[in-house]
């Protein structure tokens, strides 16, 4: 129940109070099992607000009732601009960076996507005026995902192996590397913690909010966030001395690079890569390389089947699998249907036995 | 100057950068500094409309001419909503502005103070004339 409320007010503090009026009057009314949740909130000019959770699209209506239906929530431009701005903290320029990229962080390490018609300076991206839609994606810790798969990272009890995650965009690989890097940070077993360097480019890993990391990374554990990796992993080896460097995302063949070099030097690596399978990413510009200096020793590889069922792998150097981890991830939310014959969405606490146990205040569809 | 630091150099959201400002200190930036961060936060309004509030309470404290409010106001309106360099030239320049009229109040209060001297002699004199 506290979980519940911590979640809830996490959600109030970090998210909600940027919203445009409506819709933060809407979610509030929205049932709290929906809320903890969400994955992502949509808002787009011109187009209601949509929800999206548990592998579902719904839209919110004003009532905060979540619908299959499009509802009568628009969102105009205008708030859109001025909910953009308040995620800048009314600062567009401590944010232009970020805003050029497409995407900024905020507190909680929650991912705010943007897009609209973008401004030029010098052939680069400068800003983004006429935002035409916004992707607010939250970010969420969870402690012990990664306890299992950690184990065949280690060698010896001071030292890992180079090891790279690769799944397809939002099954959780900067969760499941939040949480080895908070392992090997703390020690486990026979294990003990090993320094670790972490670049947040994105401020994703630890979600730093005044120089704060909000995620538990562990204790021995340094951040540097905000700068591209190449530049982050330079400035940690000189300045931090750290035995195992942890990266989101790399793809840029210019990261690829530089951690070839960090490798080189005899610091391990642990990081991310976008992709469905080994195959699709060893044909990637710069992966070539690092696969022919078999760089890596250990692959985790992320997939989902039909079932929205994780599958969770762990190779060695050579692809022979050391492990599969199954773990009930998503499910498909249950609809429920008004006497109207509209459907609704419901969160998973209506499941559990086809009993609707939580707020039911809109069940007979009268929206009243 | 010291909020154009911790926006060009420091690069922190205004909120944050205005707290900075007002840390351990008392004088009437730092308090309104504060105000304007107290007033953002508390009442959930833009730093714009938390700077012209902070401005309207502030008004009977400061003795300064109107177009210098104005220019105060101003710098709420602007404050924010460009990128850094803009953010930079916009406060240099109302840095100038400010120096323009702080030099011609002071030419005006030397060439007052002359006039008041040569009142005060040309009184005194009137006085010991009346007197003999």
């Amino acid at each position: 129940m506290q979980d519940k409320i911590s979640l809830k007010n996490r959600f109030v503090n970090e998210v909600l109070q940027f919203l445009p009026n409506r819709i933060k009057q809407s979610l509030i009314k929205t049932d709290t099992n929906i809320l903890i949740e969400l994955e992502e909130i949509r808002l787009r000019s011109g187009k209601p607000a949509m929800l999206h959770y548990h592998g579902t699209d719904g839209f919110l209506h004003e009532n905060g009732w979540v619908l299959d239906k499009p509802s009568n929530m628009f969102i105009s431009t205008e708030e859109l601009a001025d909910t953009v701005y308040k995620f800048c903290e009314n600062s567009w320029y401590a944010y232009q960076e970020d805003i050029s990229k497409g995407f900024i962080t905020i507190r909680g390490g929650h991912r705010i996507g943007i897009v609209g018609t973008p401004v030029f300076k010098n052939g680069a991206v400068f800003n983004m005026r006429d935002i035409s839609s916004v992707n607010i994606r939250f970010a969420r810790e969870v402690i012990g995902c990664g306890e299992r798969m950690v184990n065949y990272l280690t060698n010896g009890n001071r030292d890992i192996h180079n090891t790279l995650i690769v799944s397809p965009p939002g099954l959780g690989k900067t969760t499941l590397l939040r949480d080895i890097i908070r392992c090997l940070s703390n020690g486990f077993g026979s294990f003990s913690g090993v320094k670790t360097g972490v670049v947040d480019e994105r401020g994703e890993i630890a979600a730093c909010y005044k120089g704060f990391p909000q995620n538990d990374l562990g204790s021995r554990t340094d951040v540097i966030n905000g700068i591209h990796k190449k530049n982050g992993m330079e400035i940690l080896l000189r300045s931090m001395s750290p035995r195992v460097i942890a990266l989101d995302e790399m793809g840029n063949p210019e990261d690829v690079s530089a951690v070839m070099q960090v490798i080189n030097a005899g610091i391990r690596i642990i990081g991310t890569v976008h992709g469905y399978d080994l195959m699709a990413v060893k044909m990637r510009r710069g992966f070539y390389e690092l696969f022919e200096d078999k760089a890596f020793e250990r692959f985790i590889i992320i997939s989902i089947d039909s079932k929205l069922q994780y599958c969770v792998k762990v190779l060695d150097g050579d692809e022979n699998v050391l492990d599969v981890e199954y773990q009930s991830g998503r499910k498909h939310s249950y609809c429920g249907k008004f006497n109207n014959g509209g459907i609704r969405i419901l969160p998973p606490a209506y499941r559990a036995g086809g009993m609707h146990t939580g707020n039911t205040a809109v069940s007979d569809g009268a929206r009243k | 100057m010291e909020l154009e630091n911790e926006i060009h150099y420091m690069n922190r959201p205004l909120g944050q950068a205005l707290m900075f400002l007002s840390q351990g200190k008392t004088n009437r930036t730092s308090r309104f500094a504060r105000r304007v961060y107290e007033l953002h936060k508390k009442m959930e309004i833009s730093i714009e409309a938390a700077w012209h509030k902070s401005l309207e309470e502030f008004r009977s404290q400061w003795p300064i001419q109107r177009d210098e409010w104005d220019l105060l106001f101003c710098i709420g309106e602007v404050l924010g909503k460009t990128d850094r360099e803009s953010q930079s030239s916009f406060l240099f320049l109302m840095r100038e502005k400010f120096a323009v009229r702080e030099k011609a109040a002071e030419e005006d209060r030397v060439k007052k103070d002359k006039l008041y001297k040569n009142l005060g002699a040309l009184g005194g004199l009137a006085v010991v004339l009346v007197l003999i």
